[in-house]
């Protein structure tokens, strides 16, 4: 049977990565691919959901779609929550310089456990 | 049964613009030669069983064929019908994107909500006094621009003190509205029959 190839990862799909993790880690807010599954990075096999990369020039832009937790942070808060961590992480893993500007959508509030669709 | 129908609608949408692109085609590929050759209107019209179309309008295409002011004018409504057809198939076939309310622009990036979320927010807000039964949101981003406005309709019980309902309830949702940099305005509305809150 052959091996199968594994290609390094671009430098989007690293960030697309790292911003997975980021809004993995932080409390009251989880991802989403929207409505129609339109927002998601490919990396490789698998889709990273509510996370689209795109350059910029030499620059990666980042927009993190999200749903929030009710009752709601303030939003300012939680975006600045979320850009802090993605630019220590991009920090930390040599990134940093390609890290563009982070964009933060917040598609739905919802109470804590209800995982219904995105409406 | 709304989605059936607007499936239907862009489906009969879809067909009528192929009809059209396909008349538009044929009459262009007709017009290549003049007189009553294999490409020009008139073998058009016999191909198509309008003998007498071809009669009473035999003039107008003879005008239409030579150059002139009809020649002009039949070029430039035929560049504005290509437009428009164009036009109608970005409109039917591109997918809507939904406006969003920018809620703040920085240096780092943008903050938005989605129109839905931030209405239904306030709206859970602004049902939280006790007279209120219902509360209905309606959001309106500007364009391009941050914040936008919100329209709070409460329905409430009979009180005899309607305005304090609408303090309580604008008192509820504004400090969201400011975060989502909303202008809020409020209004009330009582149930067709009104129910007294003991």
């Amino acid at each position: 049977m052959p091996e199968r190839v594994q290609r390094p990862a671009s430098g989007r799909v690293l960030l697309a990565r790292l911003a997975e993790q980021v809004i993995a880690a932080q409390d009251a807010v989880s991802t989403t691919a929207g409505r129609d599954g339109r927002w998601v990075t490919a990396d490789g096999d698998r889709l990273i959901d509510g996370v689209v990369v795109a350059a910029t020039g030499r620059r990666l832009d980042v927009e993190l779609h999200v749903v929030a937790e009710w009752p709601p942070e303030p939003l300012q808060q939680l975006a600045a929550r979320l850009r802090g961590g993605l630019e220590r992480s991009a920090s930390n893993s040599g990134l940093s310089d390609q890290l563009g500007d982070v964009d933060v959508a917040i598609h739905d509030v919802r109470e804590r456990g209800d995982t219904g669709a995105v409406r | 049964m709304v989605l059936v129908l607007r499936a239907l609608a862009t489906l009969i949408g879809l067909l009528l613009l192929v009809v059209l692109a396909a008349a538009g085609l044929a009459a262009a590929i007709f017009s290549l030669q003049a007189g009553d050759g294999t490409l020009s209107l008139s073998q058009l019209a016999s191909l198509l069983s309008l003998d007498d179309v071809r009669d009473s309008v035999g003039g107008w295409l003879t005008g239409l064929e030579a150059g002139g002011p009809v020649a002009v004018v039949a070029a430039l409504s035929g560049a504005g019908a290509v437009l428009l057809g164009l036009g109608l198939l970005i409109g039917a076939l591109v997918p809507r994107r939904e406006r969003l309310l920018i809620i703040e622009r920085s240096p780092q990036g943008a903050l938005s909500a989605k129109r839905r979320a931030a209405a239904s927010a306030l709206q859970d807000l602004a049902q939280q006094p006790r007279v209120v039964l219902a509360a209905k949101v309606r959001v309106r981003p500007r364009r391009r621009r941050i914040g936008g406005r919100a329209r709070v309709t409460l329905v409430h019980a009979q009180t005899p003190e309607p305005g304090r309902v609408l303090a309580a309830a604008r008192g509820a949702s504004e400090p969201l509205a400011e975060q989502l940099s909303l202008r809020l305005r409020t209004r009330r509305r009582e149930p067709r029959r009104a129910r007294r809150v003991s």
